[in-house]
């Protein structure tokens, strides 16, 4: 198609005609304000998220971590922490798998024994997992690598806190301690459920007065596992619960009363 | 046009209308994940892939807003049509960008667990029963559906075989899709962020939408109404406007009782008259100009000829045409369209009727 210079005296706008320069200049304009509007929404948008958190995952190299191994009732290690003479005292480290899959298959059968463990370290405040890599390789037991009979299992001290109902949120553990930044909320409702369903230890996050955060392990009022009809229904949701408080250890667990969540 | 099927018939104009989305996707990501990264850093940091679900998901929902915008622009000022020329392309570029947000939540959201993802999207929060808790993602899944029918369809080629009526009324379900995609962020993303200014964000893409929309309707209707007053009923012939009112080289719009619309286009010293709706995509031929002595469309520059209307060859799109003649400075139109393609001697402005 040919230019048409007289276009400009009754301007008509076609693609492939020379744009007359009414139009062209009116584009000239527009493009950069459409363009400068977005980028001013994503400034809006992109500063507008909530704090993750300092949560970790360091996928950097693997570590190996020496404890023992326990569900309680969600794979575990004791690892221990000091050993002078004293009484020695261990810190929990969780377990999972690669993905949004527990460990139980590797850590339920090694449960009381002392194993060593493989895996990339999750972290958030002062709480660390371990994602087992390698796979059934991942745990071994320390009497195969140094050929020596097992010593006993730490048990974990318990106490009681008392019966409390408190406002959160089940979060999946994994996500929440740094696999997925932020881990929690309406947007990650799906993902923390098939993280849970999956095996990875559902937790109770609440926060007081001052916005500073709690985290519980959460479990039925029995200590077994809270990943039941009645609970996973409610992953992610703000709700109210009762339930009591327990100190194992190093770890505070919640032991839930399904019949009590009410959504907020 | 419709001579052959080409995969993009390109000219310097789309070719910059390409590089402006683009440069302005590029921005828009660019600015988003810096942002977030300054806000939020250290061991604070956001995960990568969550920036780039929000990144593109937020991006392609403003796209979808100014593409729904460009169309009733274009009808209230035809300034806008430089927009509209090549809208098909950037509607195919939000689709790419609405996929991309979608291939990484799946995988990031849905991925890695006992589940298969696409089960998960639609079951995994299961509380369909409840407004707060409603499984967003589904929203958005049905929405993609749709927008890849869309996309998958953006061609001439199903353009041509599916015909314009057909094509049009099955885009006009972009509408579903957005209303699902406002529902989608609605209820999926504005329930965990702090600030309310994206949830005025998406009020403002709403209200500015509807109200556009509702504008350009009425007015459509106001000049329908205006044209029906002009257009008395002579007997078989109908008088539709005064010579002297049609511009030379452009059209009088003129409406019927049966809501069908006649172009009646003054040029060269001659008057004719065909059909307003552009065999290619509805596009309004009476707000075009005659262009190398064809009606070109304001849309997308198709031609006809205005005496047959018939592309001139090797295109082949046709429309109705209609006899038309002049007596005492008023042009008369025959309501009864001619089959498309039909040859009818222009009125001579001057002649014998």
């Amino acid at each position: 198609m040919t230019d048409h210079p007289s276009n400009d005296k009754d301007p008509f706008y076609v693609g492939y005609l020379t744009a007359p320069r009414r139009f062209a200049v009116f584009s000239m304009i527009l493009i950069p304000v459409l363009v400068g509007v977005g980028i001013l929404s994503a400034g809006i948008i992109g500063s507008s998220h909530r704090d993750p958190g300092t949560g970790i995952w360091d996928l950097s190299q693997p570590i190996e971590l020496v404890g023992w191994a326990d569900m309680a009732p969600y794979p575990v290690l004791r690892v221990q922490t000091m050993d002078d003479g004293l009484l020695p005292t261990y810190e929990t480290v969780f377990v999972v798998s690669e993905g949004k899959i527990g460990a139980g298959d590797r850590i339920g059968p090694l449960a009381g024994r002392e194993v060593k463990a493989t895996g990339f370290l999750i972290e958030r405040d002062g709480m660390r997992m371990l994602e087992l890599v390698g796979g059934m390789d991942a745990v071994q037991e320390m009497v195969d690598v140094r050929g020596q009979p097992p010593e006993l299992p730490p048990t974990p001290e318990t106490a009681s806190l008392g019966t409390y109902t408190l406002k959160g949120q089940i979060i999946d553990s994994k996500c929440y301690l740094g696999v997925m930044k932020p881990g929690e909320g309406k947007p990650h409702k799906s993902c923390a459920t098939l993280c849970i369903i999956g095996g990875i230890p559902p937790m109770f996050m609440t926060q007081n007065a001052e916005g500073e955060r709690m985290v519980y392990l959460v479990t039925d009022p029995d200590g077994s596992s809270a990943v039941k009809q009645g609970m996973t229904e409610y992953i992610a949701d703000w709700i109210e619960v009762t339930g009591e408080i327990e100190t194992q250890g190093d770890v505070a667990v919640f032991k839930i009363n399904r019949e009590t969540i009410r959504r907020l | 046009m419709s001579h052959g099927y080409q995969a993009v018939l390109w000219n310097k104009h789309k070719r910059t209308y390409d590089l402006a989305v683009a440069g302005g996707i590029v921005a828009y990501i660019g600015t988003f994940i810096g942002v977030s990264m300054a806000t939020w850093s250290g061991p604070n940091i956001l995960s990568t892939e969550i920036l780039l679900i929000q990144a593109f998901g937020s991006c392609a929902f403003i796209m979808l807003t100014i593409i729904l915008s460009i169309g009733p622009l274009a009808r209230l000022n035809s300034i806008f049509n430089p927009l509209l020329y090549n809208r098909r392309h950037f509607g195919v570029m939000f689709f790419i960008v609405a996929l991309a947000h979608v291939i990484i939540a799946t995988f990031w959201y849905h991925g890695f667990g006992i589940v298969n993802p696409l089960v998960s999207i639609l079951s995994m929060n299961s509380e369909y029963d409840r407004i707060a808790q409603f499984p967003f993602e589904s929203l958005g899944f049905v929405a993609l559906l749709i927008l890849f029918v869309m996309a998958a369809t953006s061609h001439d080629f199903w353009l041509a075989n599916l015909k314009p009526g057909v094509w049009k009324a099955m885009h006009m379900f972009v509408y579903v899709a957005y209303g699902l995609l406002v529902l989608h962020v609605v209820l999926g993303a504005l329930q965990a962020e702090r600030s309310s200014l994206y949830t005025w964000l998406v009020i403002a893409s709403a209200v500015w939408l509807t109200v556009l929309h509702v504008l350009t309707g009425a007015r459509e209707t106001s000049k329908d109404h205006h044209g029906a007053v002009a257009a008395r009923d002579g007997g078989h012939w109908m008088a539709v406007a005064a010579l002297d009112d049609i511009p030379n080289d452009r059209a009088r719009i003129v409406p019927m009782k049966d809501g069908e619309r006649i172009a009646v286009f003054k040029y060269d010293g001659k008057v004719s008259a065909v059909s307003n709706v552009c065999a290619h995509q509805n596009g309004p031929l009476g707000e075009g100009k005659i262009v190398d002595g064809c009606i070109t469309c304001p849309w997308h520059g198709y031609q006809y000829n205005p005496d047959n209307g018939q592309s001139p060859p090797p295109f082949t799109e046709k429309i109705p045409t209609y006899k038309v003649k002049i007596e005492g400075g008023h042009v008369f139109v025959d309501p009864t369209p001619l089959p498309p393609g039909t040859p009818v001697a222009p009125a001579i402005i001057g002649g014998n009727a």
